[in-house]
């Protein structure tokens, strides 16, 4: 590959790249630096890209190494699925904090929670989320990039939006705690109708 | 449990839910599951597949990569890539004028130089082997000049022995040697007679510059010895230097006007000194030691004087200069019959 190919695939691909660190790095400072890093580390390993093969994922690969080496999270291949539960099934997930809330309206509304649901997922199953859901790679490419078996991708996946969809409630509970009664966010997220805050209405009438 | 691909990872009804709600999963389960499966719970994958599609909106939120980023990271390639470098070299020797006309400029006082610096080199390597060629000769011509000429004694004296030599009884070749030199008279039938072990081979001349070198060759027990008698002359001289100092001569004694030496390969004592009697009874002989020879011709003539003798400079066998207070009492001691001190 020689140069001018090189920079129109990554000028093809830098968007998604860099949203990738924006979405995926722990230190939105360093995003710009990794970014680069990556881009340089590809350039001088072009060589090692086989022509005819997916750049895409083979890019994706240098950008996930480097952005673990940043969030100084470990690349696991070889952690047992078998340490995780069963996976729930919809209908558990939704029964968590026991509350009935407009799920819909509140991812309308807060993408912060909804971010910090994300990241806060296993490594592994949030990469595998957001390789499938967001960059709509392949099953198989996502096998590729992480350099994991394709059945583990499609645990990884369930999982992990299993998880998420946990990690999105327990986000709105306490966004509940904390937040003050007549927040006018989650006020907008949650109308009055919300149960969750008809609970809390009628524990602050109580006292 | 974890899922190998030998294995079939679909047992779990509530990973095949999950899967379902992305397009690719959704085959998938259609395909392992059946549409049973799909249509049971249709209602909820609809639903989870709208949650799924908002939080990916949310992710996605459509973050573009800043412009200055890449620009700065594609001119951080550019530059760092030394093809880059080669190609903007290539680009400025094909497309810059300047260098264009620079380029033959410098190739031609390179090349300039070059040549004048060839001619330099060779013009200097050509004086240089001149010179040394000349300072060769001048070394070649002063190593001739003060090289000891022993091949010039030795071709005179040994070189033509068989073809000059005349047989003849002592009697005429004894007249033959006084009649050709003045002032002395050698006497050797009285030296054959008195020394039995000597026999007369024979007579041989050999021309030199003012004179002659006369020798009477002698056979003494097997051994050839030869007495020469040549002129007290710088030729003389410089004839029989190189042979004192090389140690051929065995002893030599200045009688009158010539230089009588004796040379053999016998350590036998050999006075024939003694039958050499200058004539008019005026002996006037100096001893000169085989060790020893006067170096300066130019000087000869004072040499020969007692006034001047304290001013003599001699050499030694091993051509080492020294100084004599006064030469005279050397020859004062030396009688013609001191030989044997020599």
């Amino acid at each position: 590959m020689n140069e001018t190919e090189f920079i129109s695939c990554i000028v093809k691909y830098k968007n998604e790249l860099y949203r990738y660190l924006k979405r995926n790095l722990k230190n939105p400072s360093s995003i710009d630096d990794v970014f680069s890093e990556t881009i340089i580390t590809a350039f001088e390993k072009r060589n090692e890209f086989q022509e005819g093969t997916n750049f895409r994922a083979w890019i994706y690969k240098i950008l996930i190494n480097k952005s673990f080496i940043e969030n100084r999270e470990k690349w696991n291949h070889s952690e047992p699925l078998d340490k995780y539960e069963e996976i729930p099934s919809h209908e558990q997930v939704w029964k968590t904090g026991n509350v009935q809330i407009d799920f819909e309206k509140f991812l309308e509304s807060c993408s912060d929670e909804t971010y910090k649901a994300f990241i806060k997922l296993p490594v592994l199953q949030r990469l595998c989320i957001y390789l499938k859901d967001v960059e709509n790679f392949s099953y198989t490419e996502i096998s590729e990039v992480l350099s994991i078996p394709y059945a583990s991708v499609m645990t990884y996946l369930a999982r992990g939006r299993a998880n998420l969809r946990k990690n999105l409630l327990q986000q709105i509970n306490e966004k509940a705690t904390n937040e003050p009664y007549n927040s006018p966010k989650i006020n907008n997220a949650f109308p009055k109708k919300n149960i969750m805050f008809f609970q809390r209405s009628k524990i602050n009438a109580v006292f | 449990m974890q899922y190998s691909d030998s294995e079939n990872p679909f047992k779990d009804n509530n990973e095949m839910f999950w899967l379902s709600i992305d397009k690719e999963g959704f085959e998938i389960v259609k395909e392992n599951k059946g549409i049973k499966f799909i249509e049971d719970n249709k209602e909820s994958i609809v639903k989870e597949t709208k949650i799924e599609i908002l939080i990916t909106n949310i992710l996605k939120n459509e973050e573009t990569c800043p412009d200055k980023l890449i620009e700065k990271v594609i001119n951080q390639i550019q530059q760092d890539n030394p093809n880059d470098k080669k190609n903007k070299k290539r680009y400025l020797l094909t497309n810059n004028k300047i260098i264009k006309l620079f380029l033959p400029l410098c190739a031609g006082i390179v090349f300039v130089i070059s040549i004048l610096s060839v001619i330099y080199i060779s013009s200097y390597i050509h004086t240089s082997t001149n010179k040394s060629s000349q300072v060769l000769q001048k070394s070649k011509t002063i190593e001739a000049v003060q090289k000891p000429n022993t091949n010039k004694f030795e071709d005179i004296i040994f070189s033509s022995f068989e073809k000059n030599l005349s047989n003849s009884d002592s009697k005429s070749i004894q007249d033959m040697i006084n009649s050709k030199v003045d002032n002395i008279s050698i006497n050797i039938k009285d030296f054959l007679e008195t020394n039995n072990d000597y026999q007369l081979i024979g007579y041989m001349e050999n021309e030199l510059e003012g004179g002659k070198i006369i020798q009477v060759i002698f056979d003494y027990k097997g051994d050839i010895v030869r007495v020469l008698i040549f002129p007290y002359s710088p030729q003389g001289i410089d004839l029989i230097k190189p042979a004192i100092e090389n140690g051929v001569i065995n002893d030599i004694k200045k009688i009158e006007n010539y230089f009588v030496s004796i040379l053999g390969e016998t350590n036998a004592n050999m006075d024939f000194f003694q039958y050499i009697t200058p004539n008019g009874n005026n002996i006037n002989s100096e001893v000169v030691k085989d060790n020893e020879i006067r170096i300066n011709s130019n000087n000869f003539n004072e040499n020969t004087s007692n006034d001047n003798a304290s001013k003599n400079k001699f050499i030694n066998t091993e051509g080492t200069l020294f100084n004599e207070e006064n030469s005279s009492t050397i020859y004062d001691n030396q009688t013609t019959n001191d030989s044997s001190t020599i």
